[in-house]
Order: C-alpha cells, then structure tokens, then sequence
C-alpha cells in the first residue's frame, strides 16, 4: 500500500476504532491499539508529508529494515555508479610526503580548503566539492613543492642521464615518464605527454636549461587532473556500458593505496601493477599483507577513519589529550593488539590521560609502554570500549545542548553506530505539546524520569523512544564526561534499561544493568554490526552506498564473522569484494 | 517608483559608509558583456535576463500575513511592482522527510529527492547557466554560493543552495567577506600600479602560461563528449575546468584589456570580517549560540555590497545568497523595530525557531520575517541602483531575475511556502499569485523567463494545484 493510502487507511481506522472506543464499556482494554494506530500514521517517518512516496511506508523513521526478517529492504548486488575522486587533504598531503619526501608545513596544508563531508566520512566523492580556493591551492602548493625538491637528488633518480649538459630528447622522455607514473600512479597517456613536451619547448624558448623545465614539469604534473582525481577510466571501446568490468592492475593499486594508506601506492605496487600481478585475489591479498605491515602509513589511514566515524571534531581542542588517548587506544587495540573489530566497543583496558585517570579514580596503569597510560576499567562503572571513552562522550554533546543529553547523544549513536535513517523533525502539534509538557514537570527530577514521562505522551514517545534509549546508561556522565552517581539535583542515576529487538535487529528485546552489560549488548546487535561494516565499506570506497550496494554489506560481515574479526580481516574481506575490484563501465 | 531612488541612495549611502565597501581608491573597469548584450538587442535574440540568483532565507513565511505588503512583506513595498509572489507552493510530493535542511536539496531544483543529501536534478542557477552558456559564462567566475549561516547540529546541507544534474553538492559556499572579495577581485590589478616586467619576468610568465594551458587542456579532454567518463564525474571534472578558467582570466592583464566605464569600481581595500561570537570557520555540527543580530546584518550586508559590485564588473552571473542556514539552530540578540514597536530577540529563552514557530508567537515571527525582508532589500536595493544603469539603461537588477525562497510555510507546513520573482526586466507580470502550484511549477516558471522550452520535473501528487498561467507579459 503506497505511503497516502496507507495514510489514508490509517486515518479512517483511528476514527473507526475511536467511535468504538467511546462507545465499549471495556474502552479502557483498547487504548493502546488505538494509540498505536494513531502513531503509526502521524510518525512514519514522514509526520506532516502524506503525500511522500519515498519508498519508506510502514517504516518508523530510523528503521529501514523489513520488520520480519531483520534484514534491510535492499534489491539485488549491483554495483553502484562510479565517481571520480579529488584527492582529500590529509591525502594530499600523505601523497606529497610519500612522493617527495616533503612534510608540507601547517601554513601549506591550511591553503587547501576544509573538506566537507555531508554524512560523516570526508573522502566520500559523493560529496566532493571544487571551489576556486582548490584550484588557487594546488597552484601555489605545486610551486611551493617544487621549490623545496633537491633537484639534484631528484634528476639522479629519475633522469640520470640529465647529468651530461646536453639532454637528449629521450632523457627528457625519460624523465617524464618516471615522474608521471609516480605521481598519476599509472603510465602516462599519449595526451599527457604532449602536453608536457609543450611545456618543456616553451621553457627551452625562453632560456631554461634541462633543470629548470623539470621542475617546470613537475609543477606542471601536480595540478593534472591524473594527480589531483583518481580517474579510473579505462579507454577500451569494447567495454559495454552498465556492465561490471575489473579494475586494471593500475586502478587497483590506488584503490589498496588510498584505502590502506591514505596514500600513493608505492613503487613496489607499482612495479606489481605493471606486471599486472593485481588480478587474482590471491595477489590482492599478497600486496595487502605486505601493505598492512606498514604501521606509520595505516594509521594514518585508520586515525581518519576514527577521527570521522566519531566525530571527534566535536571534542575541543582544551580536551586534546582525551582525543589523543582514544586515538591511541584504538591504533593499539587494531593494530598491536589485534582485537576483533567488535571487541573494541566493549573493552576495558582504556587509555586515558593521567590526570584523567586520577580523577576517574584508577591509580595504576596496567601499561606505560604506549603514547597514553592504560588503566583497567573493571573497577569503574562507566568506562568501557571506544563509546564509553571520555573523548567519545566529550564528541557526542557539547556544554551548549546540556539540556538534552538523551537526545544529542541519543541521535548520535543511533547515526553512528546504529547507521538509523535521519530521524525527521517532529510535526508542530507535537513539539507545541512536547514544550508545554516540559515547562510543566518538576524542575528536580532527573533526566531519566523526565525522559519516561516524555516518552509516556504517546505522541512523542514513538518517535523519541527511536532513539533516545540508547543514550540511557549514560546518564550518569555530566556534560564534561565525568561519571557522577547522583544528578546536580541529588537524584540517584540510572545505567540500567532495556533496547528493542528492532533497535539492535535481534530476535527479542534485551535488558541491560550497566554500561558494560549495554556495550556488550550493542556489540553482539546484527544492527550495529552491519553498520561498522557499512562504514568501513564507504571509507574504502570513498563514496556513500547505494541501494543495491548494501548486500556486500551482509557478504562482508559473514566474512569477517568467520574470521578472527579482526580490522586486517575485514580490510582483506573488502580488498577482494567485487564492489571493491569491480567498476560499472559508464 | 524611480523618482525614490534618489532618496533612498541617499539612505543607503549612510549605511555603506560603515562598511567599508566603497572606500577610496577605486579602479574602473569595463563590462565585457555590453558588447554581447547590445549584439543580442540588434540580432533581435533572446533579451531577456541575463543573470540568475537564488536568494533564500530561513523559516518560512506566515502566509495570513502575506496578503498585502503591510505585514512581514512590508520592506518590499517599494518593489510592489516588480515582484511576482508566489504564496501557496507545495514541496509535498518532493520527498524532503522534514522541514528544513531536509528541503535544501529540493527548495531551488523542484525534483524529488534521489536520497538524503542528495538533489533530484539540477537547481535552476546551474540550468538557466548551462543552457544560456553551453560552454561556460564568459565571466571570470562561472558560480558563485555565498551568505551567512551558523551552527545547525547535524544539519549538514543547511548551507548548500547550487546542485549539480546529479544531484551532488555544486558549490561549497563563502561565509567570510574578505574570502568573497579576494575570490570576486583579489585577481584584479589596479590600473596605474602595473609595471612592465622585464624580460626574464616576461619569459616565466610565458612558461607559466603554457603550464595553466596544459593543465586546462587535460581537464576539458576529461569534460568533453568524447569523455569516457560517466556523467557524474564529468560533472565534477567540469567544474575543476570553470575554476580553472577564472584563474586563467584573472591571470589576464585587466589593465591593458578592460575599458574603463562608470559601472564598474573595484574596492580599493580588501574589507575586514566583523567579530563573531564563533570563528567562522566553525559552521556546523555545533550547539544552539547567540548571534547579534547587528553582525549577522552587517555581515550580509557586506555579502549584498560585494555581490552588486561583482555583478556590475560582470565578474559573475549565476549564483546563491543566503540569510543564514536552515532551521536556525541560533539564538539571537539584539532588537528590532517594526510595525511602530520593538522587538526584543535577547534573552527569549530560545531559538526564534523555537518561540515563531513551536511556541506559535505570531508577534515574534512577524517581527523577524520583517527583519529578514529588511534585509533582503537591502541587497536589492544594491542591485537596482540607478546610478550605475548598464549598456541598455537597465538596472543590474532589471537585467536578472532574484528567485527568493525558504523551506517552509507555517507551523513547518511544506504547502504553503512563500516564494517570490524580482527584476527580469519586467519579463513578468507582478502581483500576488495566491493560486495552489507546485514547486516545480515555479521553477518552471523560473527558467522559462529564460527562454527554456524544457520542462524541470513531474508534476505528482497535483491535488488540484496548477501550473502557474498568466505569468508573462
């Protein structure tokens, strides 16, 4: 039944049922089938759109799941539509570095512009702006590099043969074609290379010697679309449009590269890929083991996705030390320690700054041996994984919200770990009724009890109860993330409650007592699973999913769920997925 | 009505004084487009509007108080006569999923949604540019998205107005005054202050001239038909190349190229951004805070003077302006007058969003839908300035149509949204158009003063509303 209609129905079944009810005796038995079919039809996500039709009917807002089977509405695998990609800072920046050895200073980096992410991740191309700003930046970057490159190191390495004083038309071949295959991570298009022998006669015109028009070219090469975009174009007439075709050996390696390493691929990739060894998963894998080895580069790239998944630009930079030790938590639980992905949200071996530490009451750090002290959390109440971290906490909702904990930190979990639908703003009549019904509770209770009388009005609960019990346990933590037993009114704070089946897209609703007991609960949820999945797959892509993507999802999660669940193993379940390897010929 | 210009320059003069815009040392320049537009006129092709801005502003507007220019619409009263009012616009059928940033992929494009953050089509200042230019603007800037905004918790398209066929973000816009003016004139040398290069400066710029060449001709090789990419990237690579192309131009010697001519005056000092409760930097995915509503006003203002500036040196002919973001997650200080009393916005406890439109306060809402129109005016006002009238004794106004528009009627209805024409050289016939029509059928009539045979979108979910007829003159 499409959304108006069912409108519609609903509609009249609530004056129906309503007429019967004042008319039975027994009224009081039916109030709450006629609640729920009220609610049904004014919170479907679309409250005062019954006109949409976009494809969500029968849903709550937050669940686009199919209520039977748990399993998301999705069609058949396809891949989704191919989307050029700009370099993102940070990338530009790990590129220049890898590329010439130079670390481009915070002024340099600062030129080019914040990158924006509409839904979190900043790499997604789907989201991917160019403003003049970009363009200025690469300009003066690709100056500022190629001022700071020894030219003589770098003409030994890629065009000895320069160092006679007359050049020859092949050296200078030569060095075009080292250069162009390092920075466009692939050998250069004829093209390319015109235009880049246009530029070196201009140069000889004018007076420049060999050097000179070298660094003319590099600084040429750095503002190529095959330098700033990853193009994955492959010119082949034969290709049929809107057919899956894998990537070539080349497109493969900047895929493992800017996935990996947030970088350039290596000259031992490169090497692997002009061999066209890339086109088994067998040398996927191998190129993968050698890469994931790596540590100084996958941090990089496992820090940016930290960093974005958890938003933790919302935590102040006075709180810098928090966010540093969570970050050093998570590197080390990845990557030394090894855990299984799912682990990390209900580990209690945190890292936290001392200070932090004192005052949360844990006095002996199990281990000193990392950036950060790790502390034991067993003692403590309230911390535990990388959700009950301080840090994450601080992220979740600023001094400005305090009013409304359960909702900011409510709707953060339920986007971020829950990957819900957004949550739709409520209709007029409702908030109207949702103020006044605040103005008029005690001042004293607690945050809780407000929330259970809140959720009590029939009206806002169904929409509320979505999202806000999920932020429940952490009533304890103030707004500064320090965990209190009692509220600033002396009321005692509650951890325990129970999340729905279709919250956590389990069998049956499951209770918890504590923070601990909760994390475990989410960790174990096939919901939240699916989205750390989901998450991780639109990193590596560096796009948003489309509909029929979402099947790789449950592909990789079975994957990673007969593996030892490690990072390194999801990474080598996505490397050899076809929604990785594969590309829709446009 | 033009009798008033006079007086009101003078008002506005007062005003402009404070921000800095028209300081001293000016440089003119010429208007490459008179030429084109006084072909155009004895070719006896399309002479209709030449430009297109987006104009939009927060919160909607009370339709019981749109009925006449006595109300909220009061400020636009001196225009009452080049306004075509469009007060009862359904954006139901587009799949928006709520009420504000929710419709900033659907408020200036028309279409349905094709996903959360994602348009269903093209919004109308990248159409009217595409078909009037199928090779781009021959202004330095192609586009332009710029205005005002704070901190909308997770509401992250608030600030984003322009969107590509599809359906991916088309602009980033600019917030600061002085990263508008550097993008609009920072390129520009003011004449008399150039000095010939020597020899060996001359034979760099030619090397550097052959670089920003190649570099050109790789991207429009990606962009062109013959590409293989698919639509979406070209999109993407298209617009890197009418980026590339403003920095070309601006590497142009405007001294030696452009005619001087009254219109044109670039600002001699680079203006300094108004302090700010926040950085500015730090725009969204923030908390509710207070904004005075003094420095919002100035800020845009600032943006207004920049923008009539830009437009009379032809710097730029399609674009986005905003007077904040959607949904309005700021709580506002400072006070206002109108209808003979003050409104006081400081300390109400919360967001204006909250007391005009939660709590009902019709009073409240009246008094800052004023003050947004007071505004909005002003920026008019720049564009219709007498003195600087173009090749055919139009305004800059006159030769452009402004589509104002917001994301919502009232009590967050999406059926009553208030949407309104100014300028187009009178293409239109003025007036309130109080019959029920879709959004598409305003953006419909949008592009069609633009001589654009094609029509946007569907037309769903009718429920008796009807395209917009009697609208031409």
């Amino acid at each position: 039944m499409n959304t108006p209609k069912r409108a519609k129905f609903l509609v009249h079944s609530f004056l129906l049922l309503k007429s019967i009810y004042l008319r039975h005796p027994l009224r009081w038995l039916l109030v709450k089938p006629i609640v729920i079919t009220f609610l049904l039809c004014s919170c479907g996500g679309q409250p005062e759109n019954p006109d949409n039709n976009n494809g969500n009917a029968g849903n709550p807002p937050g669940n686009n799941q199919n209520p039977n089977t748990n399993e998301p509405n999705t069609r058949p695998y396809t891949l989704g539509s191919p989307l050029v990609r700009r370099l993102t800072r940070e990338e530009y920046v790990y590129t220049i570095k890898d590329a010439f050895n130079i670390d481009l200073s915070e002024q340099q980096k600062n030129l080019l512009p914040k990158e924006r992410s509409l839904s979190g991740f900043r790499n997604s191309a789907t989201t991917q702006t160019v403003v003049s700003e970009h363009i200025e930046s690469y300009q003066k970057l690709a100056q500022e590099i190629v001022d700071q490159i020894d030219f003589n190191a770098y003409l030994a390495e890629y065009a000895p043969c320069a160092e006679t004083k007359q050049v020859s038309p092949d050296c200078a071949q030569t060095f075009i074609n080292n250069v162009g295959r390092e920075l466009f991570r692939r050998p250069l298009e004829t093209s390319e290379i015109n235009s880049l022998n246009k530029i070196l006669d201009v140069s000889k015109q004018e007076g420049f010697n060999f050097a000179e028009g070298a660094k003319t070219l590099t600084y040429a090469m750095l503002q190529f679309p095959a330098f700033i975009y990853r193009l994955e174009v492959e010119y082949d007439q034969d290709n049929n449009a809107n057919q899956a075709r894998r990537l070539n050996s080349y497109e493969l390696a900047s895929r493992l590269s800017y996935f990996i390493w947030s970088s350039q691929p290596d000259s031992d990739l490169l090497a692997v890929a002009e061999k066209d060894e890339l086109q088994t998963n067998q040398q996927i894998l191998a190129q993968t083991e050698r890469m994931l080895k790596d540590a100084e580069k996958v941090q990089r790239s496992t820090q940016r996705y930290l960093w974005d998944w958890l938003k933790l630009t919302g935590v102040v930079d006075a709180q810098a030390s928090l966010r540093d030790a969570l970050i050093d938590q998570y590197q080390t639980q990845v990557w030394q320690k090894k855990l299984p992905l799912f682990n990390l949200l209900t580990n209690q071996e945190l890292h936290l700054p001392e200070d932090w530490a004192v005052q949360a009451g844990l006095r002996e750090p199990l281990n000193n041996s990392y950036q950060y002290p790790v502390f034991d959390t067993r003692t403590h109440p309230g911390l535990v994984g990388l959700f009950a971290h301080p840090a994450t906490l601080l992220a979740m909702v600023s001094s400005d919200d305090a009013e409304h904990p359960f909702i900011h930190r409510g709707l953060y979990l339920h986007q971020r770990l829950f990957c819900g639908d957004e949550i739709p703003s409520p209709p007029e009549s409702l908030r109207t009724s949702i103020d006044e019904f605040s103005d008029n509770l005690p001042e004293d209770i607690s945050l809780r009890e407000e929330a259970d009388q809140l959720h009590a009005v029939p009206q806002c609960g169904f929409c509320h109860k979505l999202f806000e019990p999920l932020a429940f346990p952490f009533e304890p933590y103030d707004i500064e993330a320090h965990f209190q037993n009692q509220d600033k009114h002396g009321n005692s704070v509650r951890t325990d409650g129970t999340l729905s089946a279709s919250m956590t897209g389990s069998a049956q609703q499951q209770s918890y007592k504590n923070i601990v007991e909760y994390m475990d609960v989410v960790a174990n949820s096939p919901k939240v699973r699916r989205c750390m999945i989901e998450n991780h797959l639109r990193f590596a892509l560096g796009r948003e999913l489309e509909d029929q993507e979402k099947p790789a999802v449950s592909e990789l999660l079975q994957q990673l769920e007969n593996s030892n669940g490690t990072y390194s193993d999801l990474v080598r379940a996505i490397v050899t997925h076809k929604s990785f390897t594969e590309v829709l010929v446009q | 009505m033009r009798q008033s210009y006079r007086a009101n320059r003078q008002r506005r003069r007062a005003i402009s004084r404070r921000s800095l815009l028209r300081g001293a040392g000016t440089i003119a320049l010429g208007l490459p487009w008179l030429e084109e537009m006084q072909a155009n006129a004895a070719a006896g092709e399309f002479d209709g509007p030449s430009r297109l801005c987006t104009l939009f502003f927060p919160l909607g507007l009370d339709p019981s108080a749109q009925k006449d220019f006595s109300g909220p619409l009061e400020p636009y009263k001196p225009m009452a006569e080049r306004m075509a009012i469009f007060n009862n616009v359904s954006a139901q059928y587009c799949g928006g999923g709520g009420a504000h940033c929710e419709q900033k992929p659907v408020l200036f494009v028309g279409e349905n949604k094709k996903g959360k953050r994602t348009s269903g089509g093209a919004s109308i200042d990248l159409l009217v540019k595409q078909h009037l230019h199928p090779n781009g603007p021959p202004t330095p800037i192609a586009q332009l998205s710029t205005g005002v905004w704070w901190a909308h918790g997770d509401c992250n398209t608030s600030m984003f107005h322009s969107w590509n066929q599809d359906g991916t973000v088309a602009e980033t816009p600019i917030k600061r005054p002085s990263v508008l003016f550097e993008k609009l004139f920072g390129g520009k040398v003011p004449k008399g202050t150039t000095n010939a290069p020597d020899p060996e400066r001359l034979a760099y710029l030619n090397v550097q001239r052959s670089v920003l060449d190649s570099v050109i001709d790789q991207y429009d090789r990606l962009r062109g038909s013959n590409s293989y990419l698919g639509i979406a990237s070209r999109e993407k690579i298209d617009a890197h190349f009418q980026r590339l192309r403003e920095l070309e131009r601006k590497m142009v010697d405007v001294d030696g190229m452009l005619t001087a001519t009254q219109g044109c005056q670039i600002p001699g000092e680079k203006p300094v951004d108004p302090k700010t409760h926040r950085p500015y930097e730090d725009d969204y995915g923030g908390p509710v805070f207070t904004v005075k509503i003094g420095v919002h006003q100035e800020i845009f203002r600032m943006h207004s003077d920049l923008w009539a500036m830009g437009l009379r040196c032809d710097l730029f002919r399609f674009g986005s302006l905003f007077y904040d973001g959607c949904g309005d997650n700021v709580g506002w200080s400072g006070d206002y007058e109108a209808f003979g009393q003050k409104n006081v916005f400081t300390n109400i406890g919360q967001t204006v969003h909250t007391q005009n439109i939660h709590k009902g306060n019709r009073k409240m809402a009246a008094h800052f839908q004023h003050w947004v129109a007071h505004n909005l005016y002003y920026y008019l006002q720049q564009l219709d300035d007498p003195m600087f009238l173009e090749a055919n004794g139009q305004t800059v106004l006159d030769n452009m149509l402004v589509v104002i528009g917001t994301e919502y009627g009232w009590n967050h209805s999406l059926k009553d949204i208030f949407h309104a024409f100014v300028g187009a050289k009178g293409k239109f016939k003025p007036g309130f158009y109080q019959s029920p029509h879709l959004l598409v059928d305003v953006m419909n009539a949008a592009v069609g003063l633009f001589g654009m045979p094609q029509r946007i979108g569907e037309r769903t979910n009718l429920k008796g509303r009807k395209e917009i007829t009697g609208l031409l003159t």
